[in-house]
């Protein structure tokens, strides 16, 4: 399955590449604010998150408005892309249903486009650290190998919605509460290492429980650890996740591969 | 003359026709009866290179799923298809578009899905846009384009960026008069170069002994005959006739 994979990546990444080029040139295209929104959404929303815990919750953390913008960038890529795949087979039929392309290549066209936008955010990461006086510390390499990790986990969790959203009408509203329930509890808005390491719930450890069932809240804090604080990968953490992505992705791609040939009969 | 340009064998294509479901309107529901047809139960056959192919055979006998699975759209249940590497489209349906991109980006995106590379694509494209007569609406989004400005478009990329293997499903005529000749004349030409494989499905048995050397009969998921075009296509009106005959007296009957 792997070599097949192999083979379908070379054959068909140029059509994902151009499609997701076609894309944010098209978005470009049909903005007055044209690339200027890629900046502003992010900040805009990081805003709108500061503002709720500094006046409302009168709450503040030294490094607030970074700790908001990293969980925003994270969360932002992994939740548009997992949820524009529930629906990728049906919102592609007319291509699926006339020639073979790998169901996943589709997923992986919005992979990309989602995946320029997180860099854009996280050049926007970069110049608030600066305004912060953050000092980019030799760490900050540990951030390449995460960043690789929330590219897999989210292709591999788009690949599996993907796969059961063409048998499934309304998964696309399942998907919608799940990810609602993951946001509050993948620390976007709130540092989870900060706020809930000391905090216990039956005597486990909240904040420890959420990186270890949570991929994002993994992510976002581990992000936040090297590129605020200047500290080192965690490497136990990053190998257990990368594990489960690795599993996820070949379950996925094993459930893809099998079932394709009946999607166009049901789309 | 003799290489091999598609090796079919033993391949079968079943459908399970598994519909969607509501998680919502399930509940409390017991599980629903899945229905299983065999559409294709075993087909084998070569195709030379160079050999212009018709498949015939009555509404449902599996003709289009055939074209379909050697396309690559369905993979067989069973069996193999072997195409020996060679670039395949299967002309005049079109590759599908995305409606939100223009024409143009429409033409790069179908290219390489069908195997071209960009540079491939980018030579060819003036005569895409020239043959296809859409002038300045290539630079607009698909979704504006009329149904025949959608079907000129398609056919031109398909008949433009020729492959070493064409799959006809229906030899369309495609958008108005003038266009329709055109079309035709083009497929004509494809059709008649001597370094492609050609295979064609379709109803009008004179359309085939026109285009075909040779004819490949589908009966019911098998292949009931495959010959030279005259021959194939007498047996099969031969059968037919006597089908319809059948037909009529049990009608008259009941």
């Amino acid at each position: 399955m792997l070599k097949k994979m192999a083979a379908h990546i070379r054959r068909y990444n140029p059509y994902s590449m151009y499609a997701a080029k076609s894309e944010l040139k098209g978005e470009v295209g049909n903005s007055y604010l044209t690339w200027l929104w890629w900046i502003l959404d992010p900040v805009l929303f990081m805003l709108v998150y500061v503002f709720i815990t500094v006046v409302v919750f009168k709450s503040q953390g030294r490094y607030l408005p970074v700790v908001v913008i990293i969980g925003l960038t994270v969360w932002n890529f992994f939740n548009k892309t997992v949820m524009v795949s529930v629906k990728i087979v049906n919102t592609f039929r007319g291509i699926v249903s006339k020639i073979y392309i790998p169901k996943y290549m589709l997923i992986l066209e919005k992979l990309y486009v989602n995946a320029f936008k997180m860099a854009i955010s996280f050049g926007i990461v970069a110049a608030f650290a600066a305004a912060y006086r953050i000092h980019p510390a030799v760490n900050l390499v540990g951030c390449i190998p995460v960043i690789f990790l929330i590219l897999l986990i989210t292709f591999a969790c788009s690949i599996l919605v993907a796969h059961f959203g063409v048998y499934i009408n309304d998964l696309y509203n399942v998907v919608q509460v799940i990810l609602r329930f993951m946001f509050y509890l993948s620390g976007v808005f709130y540092d989870v290492g900060d706020r809930l390491s000391q905090t216990t719930f039956f005597g486990l450890n909240v904040g420890r429980m959420m990186i270890t069932v949570n991929p994002v809240a993994y992510v976002i804090d581990e992000l936040r650890k090297i590129i605020i604080y200047g500290q080192p990968l965690r490497a136990d953490m990053f190998l257990y996740w990368l594990i489960i992505s690795v599993l996820l992705l070949f379950a996925g791609l094993k459930l893809m591969y099998r079932y394709e040939n009946s999607y166009i009969k049901v789309v | 003359m003799n290489e091999t340009a598609i090796e079919v064998k033993d391949v079968k294509v079943a459908y399970r026709s598994m519909k969607s479901f509501s998680i919502r309107k399930s509940f409390g529901k017991i599980r629903q009866r899945r229905d299983y047809y065999e559409a294709l139960k075993g087909v084998s056959f070569t195709v030379p290179k160079g050999k212009i192919v018709g498949i015939i055979g009555k509404n449902g006998s599996g003709k289009s799923t055939l074209l379909r699975t050697i396309a690559g759209v369905f993979s067989p249940d069973e069996g193999t298809v072997n195409t020996f590497g060679n670039r395949l489209s299967l002309l005049a349906i079109g590759i599908g578009f995305q409606a939100n991109l223009s024409g143009l980006e429409n033409i790069y995106l179908s290219g390489l899905l069908l195997g071209f590379t960009e540079k491939e694509i980018k030579e060819k494209l003036p005569e895409i846009i020239e043959f296809s007569e859409l002038e300045d609406f290539i630079y607009k989004p698909v979704q504006t384009y009329s149904s025949g400005m959608y079907s000129k478009l398609a056919f031109s990329i398909t008949a433009i960026l020729d492959t070493e293997i064409i799959l006809i499903d229906e030899v369309l005529s495609v958008g108005d008069i003038n266009f329709r000749e055109k079309s035709y004349e083009k497929m004509k030409e494809i059709i008649e170069d001597k370094n492609k494989t050609v295979m064609i499905v379709s109803h009008s048995n004179a359309s085939i002994l026109e285009l075909c050397d040779d004819v490949i009969w589908i009966h019911d998921g098998v292949v009931k005959e495959y010959g030279p075009a005259r021959q194939v296509v007498e047996n099969y009106e031969g059968f037919m006739r006597r089908y319809r005959k059948r037909h009529a007296a049990d009608a008259g009957r009941g």
